[in-house]
């Protein structure tokens, strides 16, 4: 006899398991119907399930041509992204993929290439500040709906002047990870750059150097430079799908110790008899305070944020471990009561009322742009606002991962909107007839309602991001 | 009593006393010893219902008797230690000078007494329920649900009239709520008398009720039958026929055929008047009942009930009455709540096709009838779950039940062992009131059986789950098992009794064990005073004065069922 | 199928490993109902390929398969094969990569009711295990784990429960539940098993739902159900297919199979089940008005995630605007054009100036001019809609064209390829077609003249005219639609009103006895009209049988045979069964007198073969008061109302049955002063004829009457 459990509906879990067995193209098209099913939602199953699949792309990638490796990812990255833009930590994590298949081949050319030319290293080192701001700029050409649009090879020979300062930006470690030692948890901005200037002696005062702007023929040159680098660097022996397969390694790694090394930062930020205001069940501020609740006593008021998240946010204070299918691979902890924190749970409309006794907010996000903005579960953008008429700071606690370069344009088309019949019962026969209900899943937070962003390298002011965003992806994958 | 110390709901309660016509073997002589005092666990019956409205609050009882009965009652009240320990005021005792026992409770209540002796919103109880459950939940539930924010009885004007709407009353009018039990399950008794009813869920409220509310139970009564009715009806056209009108109307409705009517009704005062109205109206349970729930659904029968002139009538008398009046009368506060939901009765929509939009006809004709739109308040049934752990609700109307219910009631641990608090209204302070009276070498199972005061046990008895009442006195070597012994019986040596109810005063001679013949009954019912000689052997026999043995001795059998019948109404047969 | 497609279910494969299954999850869409609800959509299209949502509706039905975790689906075609297999072997449900069905078979049958398809379906033996059963329009995002599960459950505790019916619940008035009868479903709610199931027929009021006796006295608690959504998604065993072959003559799933297989529990015992969901979305395009609520329901996102935005079919690419406007990309919008709520467009579709769009779904390539206003209205792809048009609640299919400043009033319904020239209005109850069937029940169209009068000079297209509208699962609405809505309202609602006065001058408690009167009452006018559901079942199929019979000549006896049978099966009443006899001998004689034969003869041929049939349908022979006889002519009387010469068959008729005896002469001088033989003007008419025969009859029963008078005295004189 056929059990119940078999037709548990697909989701991320199951995905992971097909996705041994089965070939590429089908995985990706099965992960397309998932995503637009809605059967893989939320950030990290998206980044998991993502990574997952890329690495199987890799791993089945024949041949050592890395531009054809950047082309397939490409090609996948775009339907994925069109099947669910509004998930866009699929896009992040391809674009951390495609930056990590640079790296490597650039690593190696320049193995290769050190000796011969000098010039291609230090010039581009000059326009390195220079390209900064236009960085950001070209970013913002972009809004994350129109993925179709952007030719690939264009693009990338659009921004192609940029490749060698990333170039050497690929000199530090990749992902950065050296960052977490030091960087203080109040970062400004200058700080870091500071540490930029020591960590890179070979990038001295040019700095500022006005003398950056390309002559026409040069981008050509550089292009077929780019090019032919990556050509060559399939006649040059390394082994290019193993350093990828570690680089994207390393992102899964990164994927795991997300919430515990955000934890880390808890006990900067969160002082005894302290009053958290936090929403929705997010496991990664449920560690976060976890994590100051071994040495502090404080009290934690949440928000239940109905119609579309309270059940989880139920069970996560309850039991620890949200309901959500897909979470189960996700390891329970548990619960802040038992840590001998008070919890007090509140319906949304009672934010502002309570928010003048808040010490702080902290948030968990869906997606934060790169104009310091978030796109969190709805309610976050009330919960901001209060807490700015009450001056209360807002802390929101965001895995790198989550950090995209998209910039907003369409604020309507980042919010997705969801099944009406979780706000009014669907039997109510008149009402449907004549209500029109709108369950806006997420909420737009502009940057100015945010105080701090706390990531796996720390805390970063929102004016702050674009910067590591420069640091993460390549200007020339913003537009896949 | 943990409701003693809330204000008075402002009910008045009305409890009616009738004849037992199923206790033929007891209640032969109605005038000195009506059904009213049968005992129950040593208790007169009128006690429960008396306790049961103290205990929710309710000060203001009457007892409604025929005359005949007027006396024997009075002394009882005045005499039983149960009844006296009642706390004050003592109920006043009704007895209209027409009221016989023949008469349904539908007359009984257009009686000019009982007219005037209701003055608001009233209840109305049977002399014989026997219900643990707290009634101020009730009440709290029926107020909640119909009668708005308001006072629970609308006030009084000096016309004795009750003004509309007063107290955020919705539709104008508040409904009833009526009181419905499971009779199968544990302590469910064979050929138990049920009622057919067909009730509807409530619309859900904004905010639900918490989870320990009687309102998870409540719902709409839309129609209610006898079961016997029933039988008949469908047997006259093979099946039971259902309205479209009414599956129309409602979409979920939920048919209950085992459950029974405890005749337990918090009723609106314009009830009184629907009542008078209608001539035709024998028993409350039945034709009010029935009727009323019936007029909320089918169109046009609440005009020949005469509800609009009722209604309508009290609004038109609201209209005379000084303006102030009229400002807070008209005002429904429930309508000023954010979260008030209207009744669902939109008008009808269009629709896409022209091919489709003619199929919503109901909508069409509800169009024409819109016109003469009379909404009839509802009459709410409170369906108590049929699960053990809910307290006992109980109608004693046959031997049987009286048998089982006391034995039941027996098993219930005393206030002693339980402790005051946790103990159950209907406990005694003790399981046998004089232990030391026992002798040691006798079997009394204390915890099922219930011994009242001054009870003689003598020596080598075996006495278990039996009730047995004050002054009875069980000889040596007697066996009782099941029993149910009112006051002052003796029980003869060497008797063996079992499933047996002994009247008051009735004597089973007994001798010794060593003669050969001896006495066992069975299922046997002794009537007061009689006499058993030794050497009776019987099962499911009646023993009375005249020979009603036989028809009395098929008590579940034809000539009783009409008794059955009428019994609900509780009339005074 | 190659090991690739097969690889390709690795997901549901994988997890049917852990779960140690032996057995896929089986399904089967029946893509063709076989019904006429949407024509005359349905005559050059499939109804599962039609647009819901610019989606086509089949495309929803296998989103909730792939869903549920289906693995084999068998789509059964009915009409329109062709297309059908064309469309879904390019969908990506076909494609080896991305479809997450391991086996997905088109099956053809000559089928032409549901009831053939499963027998067929059985004879195939394609189902091996437990399999779901769902339409080809269902539109659901419901997972179907619990209710799966709860199957199982019952099925391992007892064999005998088949069927699992899977029930949204919603409420007691709904747009979405079915308008034309709503099912009813008396449940036992401790067991979730389904007892009894009519349809209510919303047309008329005063009937009523019967419950078994036994249902009373077995169950301490029943549930009678009118608020539920029928989503036709059945979780069935094999044993459901084995019983529809027992019993060949099931047809609609609902009120054949399921009624019939409940009425007959005691007999094999099979028990059938509900599980009534309160969350999720679940509903079928039964008809046009479900397509109308459905639609809004998927607009406004009830069916979440099943909406515009979630690009379900390959290559759409709608975004959600605020508001649930949907537009896809490369909408050509007018400066000045106004989109409202609600609102979705199609790809490379232009709005011109000034047109108002507003909860409205407007397809693919359509051209909307200027100063057009658009409401409620639901326009396929390729349409052209001339400046200044107003269109309202109705349907423009593919290829329709209007021209300038048309209106289209609610309601009409504008098929595939339509042109209306300028300036017509096209009234609410016009269906305009632009071909027409070769024969009934032939699949195979023609393009019929353009009727200019409709269409106007230019145009193409005429008013379709339906030559049958059979109902499977409930009537189809416009047997009330012609017109007389109103009067036929206020009729039933007086029906209804005088049974509640009966039902309170005899004071007594059931809900009414007065039923029979009630329902002949309404039935004598229209006799054909589904009256209650019994009677309607009843007659459909008793009223077919018979007239077969007939016409190949067959013995009366078998003939009786064949009525008991059926009355046994759906225990109509004799009322009924004369009903039927009326209605098939009556449609016979016509159709005798249309091939040339005299009405007396016709009537001589038909009513003399049978006579014994007849005499079986009256009872009362000797009783004083002939009530059979005069229900019979009575019947036969209003059946012929609407009939042409109806006057002089009711006269031959009548002589014929007084000749053979088969109606006493009384019985017929009751009828004809019966009130009911005189009630309205139709009747009046027809039976002007007769008047000489009672005349006739008059005379002779007063003969009688004197020398029974006389018999009398004798009588007396002998005691």
């Amino acid at each position: 006899m056929v059990t119940g459990a078999v037709v548990t509906a697909p989701g991320l879990s199951s995905y992971l398991k097909s996705l041994k067995s089965t070939p590429v193209e089908p995985s990706v098209e099965h992960l397309i119907s998932l995503l637009k099913r809605r059967q893989i939602r939320n950030s990290r199953p998206c980044a998991v399930a993502t990574l997952a699949l890329l690495s199987r792309v890799v791993g089945e990638f024949k041949g050592r041509d890395a531009a054809k490796l950047v082309e397939r990812i490409r090609q996948i990255g775009r339907r994925l992204t069109s099947a669910q833009p509004r998930e866009v930590v699929v896009g992040n994590i391809i674009r951390r993929v495609l930056g990590l298949v640079r790296e490597v081949v650039e690593d190696n050319v320049e193995a290769v290439t050190e000796a011969t030319s000098d010039a291609g290293q230090s010039h581009p080192a000059h326009h390195d500040s220079l390209h900064r701001p236009q960085l950001i700029s070209s970013i913002s050409t972009f809004s994350p709906l129109k993925h179709a649009s952007a030719e690939p090879m264009d693009s990338s020979s659009h921004y192609s002047e940029n490749m060698s300062d990333s170039g050497e930006m690929s000199k530090r470690p990749p992902l950065l990870t050296s960052h977490t030692s030091y960087a203080p948890t109040s970062t400004a901005p200058l700080v870091n750059s500071l540490f930029g200037l020591f960590s890179h002696p070979d990038t001295p005062s040019a700095s500022n150097t006005p003398t950056g702007v390309q002559p026409p023929d040069g981008k050509g040159t550089l292009t077929s430079l780019n090019l032919e680098r990556l050509a060559d660097s399939s006649h040059s022996r390394f082994d290019l799908k193993g350093e990828v397969m570690n680089g994207i390694q390393e992102i899964q790694d990164e994927l795991e110790q997300t919430d515990d090394s955000i934890a880390d930062n808890a006990l900067h930020h969160i002082h005894s008899n302290e009053i958290i205001l936090t929403h929705t069940a997010s496991s990664t501020v449920q560690k976060f305070l976890l994590a100051a609740a071994r040495k502090r006593k404080f009290t934690v008021v949440h928000v239940e944020t109905h119609p579309h998240d309270h059940t989880a946010t139920h069970s996560i204070l309850l039991t620890g471990k949200k309901r959500d299918a897909e979470d189960d691979e996700e390891d329970s902890w548990k619960p802040l009561r038992s840590a001998g924190i008070q919890v007090v749970m509140i319906p949304d409309s009672h934010v502002y009322a309570i928010m003048s006794q808040v010490n702080k907010v902290i948030l968990a996000t869906h997606t934060v742009l790169a104009n310091g903005a978030l796109v969190a579960a709805s309610g976050a953008r009330m919960i901001a606002s209060a807490a700015k008429a009450h001056q209360t700071p807002v802390v929101v606690v965001s895995g790198l991962y989550k950090l995209s370069p998209v910039y907003p344009f369409d604020i309507d088309e980042l919010i997705e909107y969801g099944d009406a019949g979780s706000v009014v019962p669907y039997e109510d026969g008149d009402f449907v007839d004549l209500v029109d209900v709108e369950n806006p899943l997420y909420d737009y937070v502009p940057a100015d309602l945010v105080d701090l962003y706390i990531t796996n390298l720390g805390g970063h002011a929102p004016s702050y991001l674009y910067r590591i965003v420069a640091d993460h992806y390549r200007t020339e994958d913003i537009n896949l | 009593m943990p409701h003693a110390t809330l204000p008075p709901p402002g009910f008045q309660a009305l409890i009616l006393c009738g004849p037992g016509a199923s206790f033929t073997t007891f209640t032969s002589s109605p005038q000195d010893f009506p059904k009213a005092l049968l005992p129950i666990a040593n208790r007169p019956m009128v006690w429960y219902p008396l306790e049961w409205c103290y205990r929710m609050g309710v000060t203001d009882i009457t007892v409604v008797t025929p005359p005949e009965s007027l006396q024997a009652i009075e002394a009882t009240m005045s005499q039983d230690r149960h009844l006296t320990s009642l706390p004050a005021p003592r109920p006043d005792i009704l007895a209209p000078k027409d009221l016989t026992h023949e008469m349904g409770t539908g007359e009984l209540f257009r009686l000019p007494e009982v007219q005037d002796a209701i003055k608001g919103d009233f209840i109305v109880l049977p002399c014989d329920i026997v219900c643990e459950l707290d009634g101020a939940p009730l009440a709290d539930a029926w107020m909640i649900e119909e009668a708005g924010l308001g006072a629970a009885s609308g006030g009084l004007t000096e016309s004795g009239k009750i003004p509309m709407g007063l107290g955020g009353e919705k539709l104008g009018r508040r409904g009833g709520l009526g009181v419905w039990y499971q009779t199968k399950g544990e302590g469910s008794v064979k050929g138990e008398e049920t009622d057919f009813i067909a009730t509807t869920p409530l619309p859900a409220p904004i905010v639900p009720p918490p989870s320990d509310s009687l309102r998870r139970n409540i719902s709409n009564l839309v129609y209610s039958v006898p079961t016997d009715t029933l039988k008949d009806i469908t047997e006259e056209n093979k099946c039971l026929p259902v309205r479209h009108s009414l599956i129309r109307k409602h979409g979920r409705i939920k048919m209950l055929t085992t459950h029974r009517d405890a005749h337990v009704y918090f009723f609106p005062y314009w009830v009184i008047d629907m009542i008078q109205r209608n001539e035709s109206f024998e028993s409350i349970s039945e034709e009010v009942l029935g009727w009323w729930a019936k007029a909320g659904w089918q169109d046009g029968l609440g005009e020949k009930l005469g509800l609009r002139q009722i209604f309508q009538s009290a609004e038109s008398f609201d209209g005379e009455m000084d303006s102030s009046q009229i400002q807070d009368t008209d005002i429904d506060v429930s309508t000023l709540s954010s979260t008030w939901a209207s009744e669902t009765d939109s008008a009808p929509t269009v629709s896409l096709a022209s091919r489709v939009q003619n199929s919503n006809i109901p909508q069409a004709a509800q169009a024409i009838t819109k016109s003469s739109k009379l909404t009839v308040p509802p009459i709410l049934a409170y369906v108590q779950p049929s699960d053990p752990s809910y307290p006992l609700i109980r109608r004693v109307d046959t031997a049987h039940l009286l048998l089982t219910v006391s034995l039941r009631l027996a098993k219930l641990p005393s206030v002693e062992e339980a402790g005051k608090d946790t103990a159950s209204p209907f406990a005694h302070q003790a399981k046998i009131a004089h232990k030391e009276t026992i002798p040691r070498r006798c079997r009394v199972e204390a915890e099922n059986s219930l011994l009242a005061e001054n009870v003689t046990v003598e020596e080598k008895t075996n006495i278990k789950e039996s009730v047995i009442g004050t002054n009875c006195k069980i000889s040596e070597g007697a066996r009782l098992l099941r029993c149910l012994l009112m006051e002052s019986v003796e029980v003869g040596p060497n008797v063996q009794l079992t499933d047996c109810i002994l009247g008051r005063r009735c004597k089973i001679e007994g001798g010794s064990s060593k003669s050969d013949d001896k006495t066992v009954l069975k299922d046997c019912e002794v009537q007061d005073g009689q006499v058993i000689a030794w050497g009776t052997e019987a099962k499911g026999e009646k023993f009375m004065r005249f020979e009603l043995g036989s028809d009395g001795g098929d008590s579940d059998g034809g000539f009783d069922n009409e008794a059955l019948m009428d019994e609900p109404q509780e009339g005074a047969s | 199928m190659p090991p690739k497609g097969k690889k390709a279910q690795g997901s549901e494969k994988s997890k049917a490993q852990d779960d140690e299954r032996d057995e896929p999850l089986q399904a089967v869409i029946l893509a063709d109902p076989f019904e006429t609800r949407f024509s005359p959509f349905t005559l050059e299209h499939p109804r599962c390929l039609l647009p819901l949502a610019n989606t086509p509706l089949i495309e929803y039905t296998f989103e909730f398969l792939a869903n549920a975790g289906v693995e084999d689906v068998y789509v059964y075609c009915g009409a329109h094969r062709d297309q059908v297999e064309e469309y879904i072997n390019e969908s990506k449900w076909m494609s080896q990569v991305a479809s997450p069905f391991s086996k997905l078979e088109l099956i053809q049958s000559t089928s032409h009711s549901i009831g053939d398809a499963m027998r067929d379906l059985d004879t195939r033996g394609l189902l091996v295990g437990d399999f779901l059963l769902v339409y080809g329009d269902v539109v659901s995002n419901l997972p179907l784990e619990s209710a799966l599960a709860q199957h199982r459950a019952r099925r391992a505790k007892d064999k005998n429960a088949i069927m699992t019916m899977v029930l949204r619940e919603a409420g007691t008035r709904h747009r979405t539940k079915a308008q034309g009868t709503s099912p009813i479903f008396v449940i036992d709610p401790s067991k979730d098993r389904c007892l009894h199931f009519e349809q209510m027929p919303n047309k008329e009021q005063s009937h009523f739902l019967s419950i078994d006796p036994l249902t009373l006295s077995d169950h301490q608690e029943i549930e009678i159900r009118q608020d539920l959504i029928d989503c036709g998604i059945d979780i069935c065993t094999p044993d459901v297919l084995a019983l529809w072959s027992d019993n060949f003559d099931f047809q609609a799933p609902r009120k054949g199979f399921l009624h019939q297989v409940l009425k007959d529990w005691e007999l094999n015992g099979k028990t059938i089940h509900t599980h009534i969901v309160t969350d999720h979305y679940a509903a079928r395009v039964r008809n046009l008005h479900a397509y109308d609520a459905v639609s809004k329901d998927i607009v406004s996102r009830w069916a979440y995630p099943l909406c515009p935005d979630s690009n379900l079919v390959r290559g759409q690419t709608y975004r959600l605007q605020k508001g649930n406007i949907y537009k896809e990309d490369g909408v050509i919008l007018a400066r000045d054009c106004v989109i409202n709520p609600k609102t979705v467009i199609g790809r490379s579709t232009s709005v011109g100036d000034g047109s108002i769009i507003s909860n409205s779904i407007i397809g693919r390539h359509c051209q909307i001019g200027r100063g057009v206003k658009i409401d409620g209205a639901y326009i396929w792809d390729h349409v052209n809609i001339g400046d200044g048009s107003i269109v309202n609640k109705s349907i423009i299919a593919s290829e329709a064209s209007l021209g300038k400043r048309c209106i289209i009033e609610a309601g009409a319904l504008i098929s595939h390829g339509v042109s209306i020239g300028e300036r017509k209005t096209i009234l609410g109850t016009q269906r305009i077609t632009r071909s027409k069937r070769k024969r009934d029940n032939s699949d195979e169209v023609v393009r019929g003249e353009p009727d200019t009068a409709i269409v106007g000079a230019g145009g193409s297209g005429f008013e379709f005219r339906d030559s049958e509208e059979e109902d499977e699962d409930e009537p189809v609405d416009e047997l009330v639609a012609r017109g007389g809505l109103y009067n036929l309202a206020s009729l039933s609602f007086s029906a209804e009103s005088i049974s509640t006065l009966n039902s309170e001058s005899e004071e007594d408690f059931q809900i009414s006895h007065q039923r029979s009167e009630a329902g002949s009452f309404v039935s004598v006018g229209s006799v054909d009209s589904a009256t209650s559901h019994h009677a309607h079942n009843f007659d459909h199929d008793a009223a077919a049988s018979i007239y077969d019979s007939l016409v190949e000549g067959h013995e009366s006896a078998n003939i009786q045979l064949e009525l008991t049978s059926l009355r046994m099966s759906t225990n109509a009443s004799e009322h009924q069964v004369r009903r039927a006899v009326v209605v098939a001998f009556v449609k016979r004689i016509t159709q005798l007198i249309k091939a040339g034969t005299s009405v007396r003869d016709a009537v001589a041929q038909v009513f003399g073969q049978h006579q014994d049939l007849l005499t079986r349908t009256m009872f009362d022979k000797n009783a004083s008061n002939k009530t059979d006889q005069v229900d019979f002519l009575v019947l036969l009387q209003g059946d012929l109302v609407n009939k042409d010469g109806g006057d002089s068959i009711l006269l031959s008729a009548a002589t014929k049955l007084v000749e053979m005896d088969v109606i006493e002469d009384d019985a017929m001088v009751q009828w004809w002063e019966g009130p009911k033989s005189s009630e309205d003007e139709g009747m009046r008419k027809v039976r002007e004829k007769t008047q000489q025969l009672i005349d006739f009859l008059n005379q002779s029963s007063e003969e009688e009457d004197s020398e029974e008078d006389e018999e009398d005295e004798e009588d007396d004189d002998s005691e």
